[in-house]
């Protein structure tokens, strides 16, 4: 019987990676966003960022809220990444930055001064040169190759 | 019987050490092997497509063949771009992802020119594009096509970087991106092929285990089998066991019977006789040489002694012999507290085991020679060979 539990064991063990599923599960590409966008927010602006995410899921949630204090509309945030295109007209543009995850969404939508997307399932960030003047965001050295001057 | 032991336990480490060593070496070859299957199994799957690919780079120049800005050309013509994507089309299956033609501008950053991916997923014209590793800048000095692995990047596994020349210098780049499939399915096999291999190296390390514990239950066994309960000492099984292996050359036969035991034995009970009997066995065991020489309780109150001898010099033999008598003789049996009594033991010797045919026909004689000093009065050695002390 003792062998048999080894045995048993031991074939678990080697099978192990199959198992994943159990695994509790975890997004490591939003975890990775929080930390772009968090890292982009500080770098835009010296105020407390309040971040607003229009929709946001419980798994955003959670892993955004240990970068960011999390708005819960609009109206109370500084900071507003919409990345699922829900965001209402009704929000007001004035003192507040607005952050894209789509290059289409940032190249047609002029309140937007950045984006940060998957291209070819590798990471991109673009910021418009013009949108960071109109929003008087200065930006650290370590994002000027991401700056892009767009005739508009 | 501990230098048997100890014998014994060497060569067991050294089989466990050698076969631990074999395990490990198996198991090195088997992550060796690992590599090289991954590394072949890719090659297989992607030579194909990478000579596909180079062939439609190389289609694509020829559609640019009259253009002496490929850049500046694409971007402005809609249609030119549209034919190009049509092209790039024909390189989408399952296993590629992505193919995209790129430049790079002035300022060293990559842009699309033409993306045959699906819309949702399609790069616009001129979009910036942010490359992963430094092997890009490298291609425009290598002009060779390029293969990058990809360790960051979860959903591709390889890219395929071939460059579109005019005169002579890297104008355009013709991208196609592996999904992870194909690595998946072939780490799936490798996976296997592994645990495979670990499981059988597991069974095999167990079954080995098994056998070590076997083994040193059997040792025990025979250990005890072989080991006289009341002195100590080997008893007749082990005499058995090893009276048609041992060299009759290297050793001198003595028969010990220790004088009136049936009389002690009645006097002072059974008790007592054991007693004489641990004593007696103790100062056996204490005079030999625990390294060389051999002490069996043969049964009862007799002792088969077996002293390693040198050629013929059998004297130093026999003062073994003189000690075994005289400590006997000397010691002091202690029954109870307070009283003791002394012990005299009879010996008979065979000096020459060697001219007998075997162990038994050697022990006869010393067994005579026994069976003279009990005759002669007892408390004396007697040998075979002279008949006289």
């Amino acid at each position: 019987m003792k062998i048999f539990i080894l045995l048993l064991t031991i074939f678990s063990c080697a099978f192990s990676q199959q198992y994943v599923f159990l695994v509790k599960e975890y997004d490591k590409e939003i975890e990775l966003e929080a930390k772009i966008i968090s890292n982009i927010a500080l770098s835009s602006t010296s105020e407390k960022i309040k971040l607003f995410i229009p929709k946001i899921t419980k798994q955003e949630q959670k892993i955004y809220s240990q970068y960011f204090n999390l708005a819960n509309d609009c109206k109370s945030a500084n900071f507003i990444f919409n990345n699922k295109g829900l965001l209402s007209d009704n929000c007001e543009t004035e003192g507040k930055l607005f952050f894209t995850n789509n290059y289409k969404r940032l190249i047609k939508n002029s309140k937007y001064y950045g984006a940060f997307f998957w291209n070819k399932s590798r990471p991109n960030i673009v910021f418009i040169k013009q949108r960071l003047r109109e929003n008087n965001v200065k930006l650290s050295a370590q994002y000027t190759k991401y700056i892009e001057d767009i005739d508009e | 019987m501990n230098k048997t032991l100890f014998k014994n336990s060497y060569y067991l480490i050294a089989t466990i050490v050698i076969v631990i060593s074999f395990l490990l070496f198996l198991l090195y070859i088997i992550f060796q092997y690992e590599k090289n299957i991954e590394k072949n199994m890719l090659t297989v799957a992607t030579t194909d497509v990478l000579q596909i690919t180079q062939n439609k780079a190389r289609h694509v120049q020829k559609v640019l063949q009259n253009s002496k800005d490929y850049i500046k050309d694409i971007r402005n013509s809609p249609k030119l771009q549209k034919q190009l994507e049509e092209h790039l089309l024909n390189l989408i299956t399952d296993n590629i992802k992505y193919a995209y033609l790129l430049y790079k501008d002035k300022h060293g950053i990559f842009r699309f020119l033409v993306d045959a991916s699906p819309i949702e997923e399609k790069a616009m014209l001129n979009q910036k594009f942010d490359i992963t590793s430094d092997k890009w800048y490298g291609l425009y000095k290598t002009k060779k096509p390029t293969i990058i692995q990809h360790t960051l990047i979860k959903k591709l596994s390889i890219s395929y970087l071939v460059p579109i020349m005019y005169e002579n210098n890297v104008e355009l780049i013709l991208v196609i991106d592996f999904s992870v499939d194909k690595l998946e399915k072939i780490n799936g096999i490798i996976f296997l092929m592994k645990s495979g291999l670990f499981f059988i190296l597991s069974i095999t390390f167990i079954l080995f285990i098994i056998l070590i514990i076997q083994f040193i239950k059997y040792k025990n066994i025979k250990k005890y089998s072989f080991t006289d309960k009341l002195t100590g000492l080997y008893n007749r099984n082990y005499l058995y066991e090893i009276q048609d292996t041992l060299k009759l050359d290297e050793f001198l036969v003595a028969a010990l019977d220790i004088d009136h035991f049936k009389s002690v034995n009645d006097t002072y009970g059974h008790d007592v006789g054991d007693i004489i009997l641990r004593e007696v066995g103790n100062i056996l065991l204490h005079t030999i040489r625990v390294e060389e020489d051999i002490v069996i309780r043969y049964g009862g109150e007799e002792f088969v002694i077996l002293i390693k001898t040198k050629s013929e010099n059998t004297e130093g033999s026999l003062n073994v012999i003189h000690r075994i008598l005289s400590n006997i003789k000397e010691h002091k049996m202690f029954i109870n507290e307070e009283d003791y009594i002394n012990i005299t033991v009879s010996i008979g010797v065979n000096t020459k085991p060697r001219k007998s045919r075997n162990f038994l026909e050697a022990f006869k004689l010393a067994d005579l020679a026994l069976y003279e000093a009990k005759e002669s009065g007892r408390d004396v050695i007697k040998i075979y060979e002279k008949y006289r002390v």
